[in-house]
């Protein structure tokens, strides 16, 4: 009796496990009807039926931005009651992957954060969709050239360039001071520079710990690839020969592997760093100069334990003049993308229009620093209401190079670079043997 | 016959029938959640499939197991998944034989110690690999300034970052890691020991050196079988520790399988090869766990 009453009733469960599975599938199934016949009444009656609009993003789960992130839902909900912005916070280093796997099961947020480092693969992908339509031609036109161009694969614009800002030089005023340099004065030159970074390297903190002159990123990351082609420019290098094909194998590109292998071989940067680490060891006076984008203010303040009073301790200025004889930096952005699986793709059109006009990046930029892409206010004064923002405006417009194409291997390609960086830098390997090796690379990845 | 008749089903298939309603939900569980899993992985590894592109995938038959056998760092990655459990296994068993022989002993606060020894197993692995990672950091890690305080170095070392000694880092925290799981289960082996052995063979003059070689490690033959047997595998598909420590660098110096693997899959975005590599790692787990067991069966 017990044998027949197990076997009831362990039936019984099996049947609920499938039951359950397949009440989910139908559930899922009414959700898409539902949605189906939403669509064709938002297409009808805009603003009667309610709207969630999911939003990936890392910004939104950081203490520095996460308190504008939840003011642009608000502020949006304020003019669009049917609209809610539902965020999905994914971490900055996961997101690509995250999503991606999100949209295999067709469950992609309708809006994601990227950046410029691996915006080219969703770019390539099919998991987004293009922007051109849906923004309007006065919206496109109206994006910075360069970073337009950035976000835009084969002729179409496959995401808007958000919050975005161009690599400067920081410097640490004290450490200046302690090696003997004036402190208000920030090195014109990359000789200049080398040398000022030599001499705070000599230092030591009072616990005597190392401090190092100037930092350059260059951990095994796609990202510290883009960075590297900071460098590459101002040596007057290039990816790609003047008839488009890849080509490294110049003295521009050795000049700028051999920049980076002295900065190890002379200990004046720590190796493998991430530019946070970076950003951390400027913040507690062991990094005497890096160049980063508007990013590092809040950490500095947060790690420093000095808040706002540590603002006085450094100071911001345009690029060093290197080979070419100017300043030269690359522009990166957070990136925004709708993806395929959005069912309201003219909303999120209009979310992502709300987030990047005067009113809202103004609000960001007086928390965060951030910059406009917008050609017609990028140069306003409320943008330009400090002498950093002003340095980074500057940089941005003026002194800035475009990057290379977008193209489906470009973000390995970024990492192929940053790994090449790593094998000059940590062991005493040639630099042409890794030029070589990183053409024939790049070649595969980009042509 | 005449019983199966009389009775309708004998008592014996109707104990297999039972047996197999009761297996069932363990099994579909298991068909769901591992099988179908590993199935779909061999599956796709035969496409060309890309995380950029999932609703066009073409098949490519072994053309995804020819280049990974033939680019050099499926080689490469076994090599050092082989050397990083070989080392981790053997340190882990000889210092978790030891930790164990000590908290087998009678001495004041044993069960204290017992305890104190089981923190570094409940912690979670990703937790364990963000710890170590700030304990090596170069610059403002624990471990080179405790080093340097005391004098053994003089300058930063960096752990890490050093592609001599990363593997050496991530092997550290594994060990920490997994010891405690080590060091318990033998304990537990040598509590199960009769006591009239050990002094018998004392009686008869045996030294502590004889006592282990000839009752020790006889009796505790079949938990090191099972406890060096679940670390290889543990550790032959460890992720965590080096994707959070090294993320397979610096250059590639600590690229497992594993973490292969997952480049491949979710930074490259080709699954299918990605999906070849996990499977040809299967079958090299499988290969060496039979061969381990063959190995260590009694006739």
């Amino acid at each position: 009796m017990k044998k027949y009453l197990s076997i009831i009733l362990i039936t019984l469960l099996c049947l609920n496990i499938f039951v359950g599975c397949s009440r989910k599938e139908d559930n899922k199934q009414i959700d898409n009807e539902n949605n189906s016949s939403k669509d064709t009444l938002d297409n009808n009656e805009t603003n009667l039926k309610d709207i969630t609009l999911t939003f990936a993003s890392w910004g939104v789960s950081e203490d520095s931005t996460k308190d504008i992130f939840e003011t642009m839902a608000a502020e949006y909900k304020k003019i669009n009651p049917h609209v809610t912005i539902d965020y999905i916070s994914i971490p900055f280093g996961d997101i690509k992957k995250q999503t991606f796997i999100m949209s295999a099961s067709n469950d992609a947020p309708d809006i994601i954060q990227t950046h410029t480092a691996w915006f080219s693969t969703y770019a390539a992908s099919d998991i987004v969709v293009p922007l051109d339509d849906l923004l309007g031609k006065a919206y496109v036109d109206d994006l910075i050239t360069s970073l337009r161009d950035d976000y835009t694969y084969r002729g179409q614009l496959m995401g808007v360039p958000w919050a975005p800002s161009p690599y400067i030089l920081y410097w640490n005023k004290e450490l200046f001071e302690q090696a003997g340099l004036d402190p208000e004065t920030p090195p014109k030159t990359y000789d200049d520079m080398i040398a000022y970074a030599k001499k705070i390297a000599k230092l030591k903190t009072d616990n005597g710990d190392k401090i190092y002159g100037f930092g350059e990123a260059a951990d095994k990351l796609p990202i510290n690839g883009l960075v590297a082609l900071r460098n590459l420019y101002s040596f007057g290098g290039s990816i790609y020969d003047k008839d488009g094909n890849v080509n490294i194998n110049t003295p521009e590109v050795k000049a700028m592997f051999t920049f980076y292998k002295k900065l190890a071989n002379d200990d004046l940067t720590p190796t493998s760093a991430k530019l946070k680490d970076l950003r951390n060891l400027f913040s507690i006076g062991r990094l005497g100069m890096y160049m980063d984008g508007y990013y590092g203010k809040a950490v500095y303040r947060n790690l420093s334990g000095k808040g706002e009073a540590f603002d006085k301790v450094w100071g911001a200025a345009l690029v060093p003049h290197n080979a070419t004889g100017e300043s030269v930096s690359i522009g990166e952005a957070h990136g925004l993308v709708i993806s395929k699986d959005c069912k309201n793709p003219d909303v999120a059109a209009d979310f992502i229009k709300f987030i990047t006009d005067k009113e809202m990046i103004t609000k960001y930029h007086q928390s965060n620093d951030v910059l406009s892409a917008r050609k017609s206010f990028a140069s306003d004064p409320d943008l330009n209401d400090n002498e950093i923002a002003k340095i980074l405006v500057d940089q941005l417009n003026n002194h800035s190079h475009a990057l290379p194409p977008n193209n489906k291997g470009m973000e390995q390609g970024f990492l192929e670079i940053a790994g090449a960086l790593q094998k000059v830098m940590l062991v005493d390997t040639n630099v042409d043997d890794v030029i070589e090796e990183l053409n024939n690379k790049l070649k595969g990845l980009l042509e | 016959m005449e019983r199966i008749l009389r009775h309708g089903i004998s008592e014996r298939i109707k104990d297999k029938i039972f047996l197999i309603t009761i297996l069932s939900p363990a099994l579909l569980l298991l068909c769901f959640s591992i099988f179908i899993p590993i199935l779909k992985s061999v599956y796709m590894s035969f496409f060309d499939l890309s995380l950029t592109n999932m609703t066009n995938p073409v098949f490519n038959g072994l053309k995804n197991y020819q280049e990974v056998l033939t680019e050099g760092a499926f080689l490469h990655a076994f090599k050092i998944t082989v050397t990083y459990v070989m080392l981790i296994v053997s340190i882990q068993f000889v210092l978790g034989m030891l930790l164990s022989l000590l908290l087998n002993k009678e001495f004041r606060g044993r069960r204290v110690l017992r305890s104190i020894v089981l923190i570094p197993w409940i912690v979670p692995t990703i937790v364990v690999a963000l710890l170590w990672m700030w304990i090596f950091q170069a610059d403002y890690g624990l471990m080179n300034y405790v080093l340097m305080k005391i004098g053994i170095l003089a300058e930063p070392t960096k752990w890490v970052a050093d592609p001599n000694l990363a593997l050496v880092a991530v092997i550290v925290a594994a060990l920490w890691r997994q010891l405690p799981f080590m060091a318990t289960m033998l304990l537990a082996g040598m509590q199960s020991i009769p006591q009239e052995l050990v002094e018998a063979g004392t009686i008869d003059g045996a030294n502590k050196w004889q006592l282990f070689r000839h009752i020790t490690l006889p009796f505790l033959k079949n938990v090191i079988k099972t406890v060096t047997l679940v670390a290889i595998i543990e550790n032959f598909k460890m992720f965590p520790l080096f994707w959070i420590m090294t993320a397979g660098g610096p250059m590639n110096k600590t690229t497992t399988l594993a973490v292969l693997s997952y480049q491949t899959s979710f930074i490259e975005l080709d699954i299918g090869k990605g999906a070849a590599i996990g499977t040809l790692w299967l079958i090299i787990l499988m290969i060496i766990s039979a061969i381990y067991n063959k190995l260590l069966t009694e006739k």
